[in-house]
């Protein structure tokens, strides 16, 4: 879309009407993207299978349209994860709390996410998932581990635990999304 | 010839992955064709529709990995190559309560969730108890397979059946890189942690004995350490079992416990 044309729509949008978000959402295999996706939209737990591709969908929220991009994480999928990276308000990594075996895994690929140019501009949200389980690490010390101080230096970051399959912390996620999201307004026009 | 249409190229192209899939023709829990997902600590490979089910359950029940879409390290390969779904399911379906049987391909989500935690999560189909009261279903030895029977455990008879038994029987199955008797151990009771018995002065868990041993159990220590095996602890002198497996020049071993 032509920048100018889009700014204007933007930031008619900002004034009055609806506004559009457009979301990304990644992270390992089984972390719970799609539960948290569906879960967000039809507010139900729908009890996914592996996602093989993406899922998009869009899930209203006080005021604000977003358009939910939930991408599969397995090894191989995760090197398409480039594709999806222009145009984004935001990111949203999803993590398995009780996977501690892969947790430094999982680390790896949000620090590498954050490095990437066409992300700079993403606010970022983090959910600590499965925080029910009794083997989950508390969100305390993922805070700790993450680093994110120094890794997200300079944007907006949080790091929120969530239960997808109850819908625990989901909301709160949101809510902190939105909110930040409408202090920054439209987002710059990719410079691709 | 007909595989092709089913299994992508990563598959058919790489030996392990195209013989563990011809070992396993069908799903371990639905027995739906062409699966190509599997669970590291269980040791089978499932299909799509039970992979969701087994993820739903946390990875303290199941770790599933795609054997197409994920690059399963080799070492958890070969696990799950000497598992398979015929030896699994000999101790995770040694007998089925009235009233329930395995789910068929096509059957909803809801009786495949019920069944893949009554399988895996009460271990409702093992010869262990399956009504709830302590444990009664060892008796006659009617319970126990013949891996079980045949494992000499060292001590004497009354110790059998309980924990003490088990882990003793989980340290020997491992010493011999037996992973059906480890998993029958496990399912059993046994303490993965273990670091009893009386010639182990040194206060070694299975896991440290398995990675002195040497390469040759080295699917023992995947198999010990995808079953929650503290990688962490120390024996009595103060060395964890990546010590030990660097101490004997354990190369695989050392390889694969410095992942986690």
């Amino acid at each position: 879309m032509g920048g100018l044309l889009s700014r204007v729509l933007d930031t008619l949008s900002a004034l009055g009407g609806k506004q559009e978000k457009r979301i990304l959402m990644l992270g390992l295999d089984a972390a719970g993207k799609t539960t948290i996706l569906y879960r967000l939209q039809l507010g139900e737990d729908v009890h996914s299978i592996p996602t093989i591709g993406f899922n998009v969908e869009t899930v209203n929220y006080k005021n604000i349209c977003f358009t939910i991009w939930d991408v599969g994480g397995q090894d191989r999928l995760r090197k398409l994860w480039r594709h999806y990276y222009k145009d984004n308000d935001a990111l949203i990594f999803v993590i398995d709390s009780a996977d501690r075996d892969r947790f430094d895994e999982a680390k790896t690929e949000l620090l590498s996410l954050l490095s990437e140019h066409q992300l700079s501009h993403s606010t970022i949200l983090v959910f600590a998932n499965k925080a029910d389980l009794p083997t989950a690490i508390p969100v305390v010390e993922i805070a700790q581990l993450l680093q994110l101080d120094r890794a997200a230096k300079g944007r907006h970051w949080y790091i929120q635990p969530s239960c997808a399959t109850t819908g625990d912390g989901l909301v709160e996620g949101l809510d902190w999304l939105s909110c930040k999201l409408k202090e920054a307004g439209p987002r710059p026009p990719s410079s691709a | 010839m007909q595989d092709k249409e089913h299994y992508p190229p990563k598959i058919l192209q790489d030996p392990a992955l195209k013989a563990l899939t011809q070992q396993n023709p069908l799903c371990a829990d639905c027995e739906a064709p062409h699966p190509d997902w599997v669970s590291l600590n269980l040791g089978v490979v499932v299909c799509l529709q039970c992979s969701g089910v087994h993820r739903s359950l946390g990875v303290h029940v199941s770790k599933i990995r795609s054997l197409a879409l994920d690059d399963v390290d080799p070492v958890d390969l070969a696990l799950v190559s000497r598992l398979g779904n015929t030896r699994v399911n000999k101790v995770y379906e040694y007998q089925f309560p009235d009233g329930w049987r395995k789910p068929r391909p096509h059957e909803d989500r809801s009786a495949r969730a019920q069944y893949i935690k009554a399988k895996y999560v009460w271990k409702g189909f093992t010869c262990i108890v399956s009504d709830g009261v302590g444990s009664a279903a060892g008796e006659n030895n009617g319970g126990r397979s013949e891996i079980a029977e045949a494992i000499d455990l060292g001590v004497a008879g009354k110790a059998k059946d309980d924990k003490l038994g088990n882990s003793l029987m989980l340290v020997k199955a491992v010493m011999e890189n037996n992973l059906e008797g480890a998993l029958e151990a496990l399912v059993q009771g046994a303490d993965v942690d273990w670091t009893g018995g009386t010639e182990n002065e040194k206060g070694r868990t299975p896991l440290h004995l398995a990675a002195r041993q040497g390469d040759e159990v080295v699917e023992a220590v995947a198999f010990l350490v995808q079953n929650g095996a503290n990688v962490g602890l120390r024996d009595r002198d103060d060395l964890t079992a990546l010590d030990l497996a660097t101490q004997g020049h354990h190369a695989l071993t050392v390889q694969y416990l410095l992942k986690f």
